[in-house]
């Protein structure tokens, strides 16, 4: 038992401070620039822009503060097949809906 | 006789297991919130998709129109608190694993203040909208009244008891579009509503930021309990550097919360 506990916590990945904090700093950066990008009068792109820099901020969240970057790769496949077929279910219904 | 036998079956799964009654399954126990937080995906992503559809629909300039009406300051304000309580949640995951309790403790305790500020926030937004007559289910009320057809009737009755001038009148008796009010609008109704005449789409706009601003606030509000039992199991040491799996998965509910809203804040904040 305290072989296989020690084993496991051997794999726990601990992130230090500075790294959270620099992913911080990113996340602040994107956040200014959404805002910004906001500002500023594109038409039809201002939406894709601004879910696009939302995604770029929702990936680094999920890569590190939820540490999906260190996590076993059945559980990475898990996360990355749910978070896609969401994305079809947009598709597929944009498809028909943007068509009529 | 029976119990001989079942104490017996008891011990052999116990060599055949290695079962211990201390043993926590780490992985298991992540997974499990995966799971979880997976439907939480499909909960919010449904709403989401219903207000992609909308929005980029007939009501298209409605969601334009409807989203002035919301306060950038106080949306962005709480895209720092939230993202800030994200960073303190991770920093006492990190200072658990490196042995510092009292750390952990004021990491969350720090979080904690962070989802209450949020929820303060969204309190003074929520009240300014509720003295604009915006209200969650009654913003639809002279609509539902009254049917859409009939928005663009003309009520001549009405003017002629006014004893406005037609200018004057169709000041206070044209919504944001510029399409008369119905018939049988009583006075009394008239001035109440005055200031909130929506159309359809700016109705399904409201509808729909307090439906999902109001759900995530909940799940805020969950996260503040999770968070308040995270800091007594660490202040009872039963949560510690060698057994954090409670504070590491409460730590991805946290941030779930803060993804969700990541995709709020330019939907409905940044729409106009």
């Amino acid at each position: 038992m305290s072989h296989s506990q020690e084993e496991e916590h051997h794999h726990v990945h601990i992130i230090g401070y500075g790294s959270h904090t620099l992913v911080y700093a990113g996340l602040l950066v994107l956040t200014g620039l959404t805002v910004a990008a906001a500002g500023i009068d594109v038409g039809s792109l201002n939406l894709p822009i601004a879910m696009l820099i939302a995604s770029m901020k929702a990936g680094l969240v999920l890569a590190y503060f939820m540490h999906v970057k260190y996590e076993k790769t059945y559980l990475q496949a898990l996360i990355l097949g749910s978070t896609f077929f969401m994305f079809v279910v947009f598709c597929l219904t944009f498809a028909d809906y943007l068509t009529r | 006789m029976s119990s001989i036998a079942e104490q017996h079956t008891a011990e052999n799964q116990e060599e055949l297991f290695h079962f211990d009654h201390h043993h926590t399954d780490y992985e298991g126990a992540k997974l499990g919130v995966w799971l979880f937080l997976f439907t939480e995906l499909v909960l919010f992503g449904g709403m989401f998709l219903a207000l992609f559809a909308y929005g980029t629909g007939e009501y298209a300039t409605d969601f334009h129109a409807a989203g002035k009406n919301l306060n950038v300051f106080k949306g962005a304000g709480n895209t720092l608190v939230l993202l800030t309580s994200s960073l303190t949640m991770v920093y006492a995951i990190t200072a658990l694993q490196k042995g510092s309790k009292f750390w952990s403790l004021v990491h969350i305790a720090i979080t904690i203040i962070l989802a209450m500020t949020f929820m303060v926030i969204k309190y003074f937004e929520w009240s300014a909208k509720f003295e604009h007559h915006l209200f969650p289910a009654k913003i639809g009320f002279l609509e539902a009244k009254y049917g859409q057809s009939d928005l663009k009737r003309a009520y001549s009755a009405e003017f002629a008891e006014s004893g406005m001038s037609l200018a004057e009148f169709n000041k206070v008796k044209v919504d944001v579009n510029g399409n008369p009010m119905p018939d049988g609008v009583t006075a009394e109704e008239a001035k109440k509503y005055t200031h909130h005449r929506y159309t359809r789409g700016q109705v399904i706009f409201f509808g729909m930021y307090f439906t999902m601003t109001g759900l995530h606030g909940f799940h805020v509000l969950i996260g503040v309990a999770l968070l308040l039992w995270m800091f007594w199991g660490v202040l009872r040491e039963t949560i510690t550097a060698e057994n954090f799996g409670y504070l590491e998965n409460v730590g991805l509910y946290w941030h779930l919360v803060d993804l969700i809203w990541i995709y709020l804040f330019p939907l409905f904040y940044l729409v106009a």
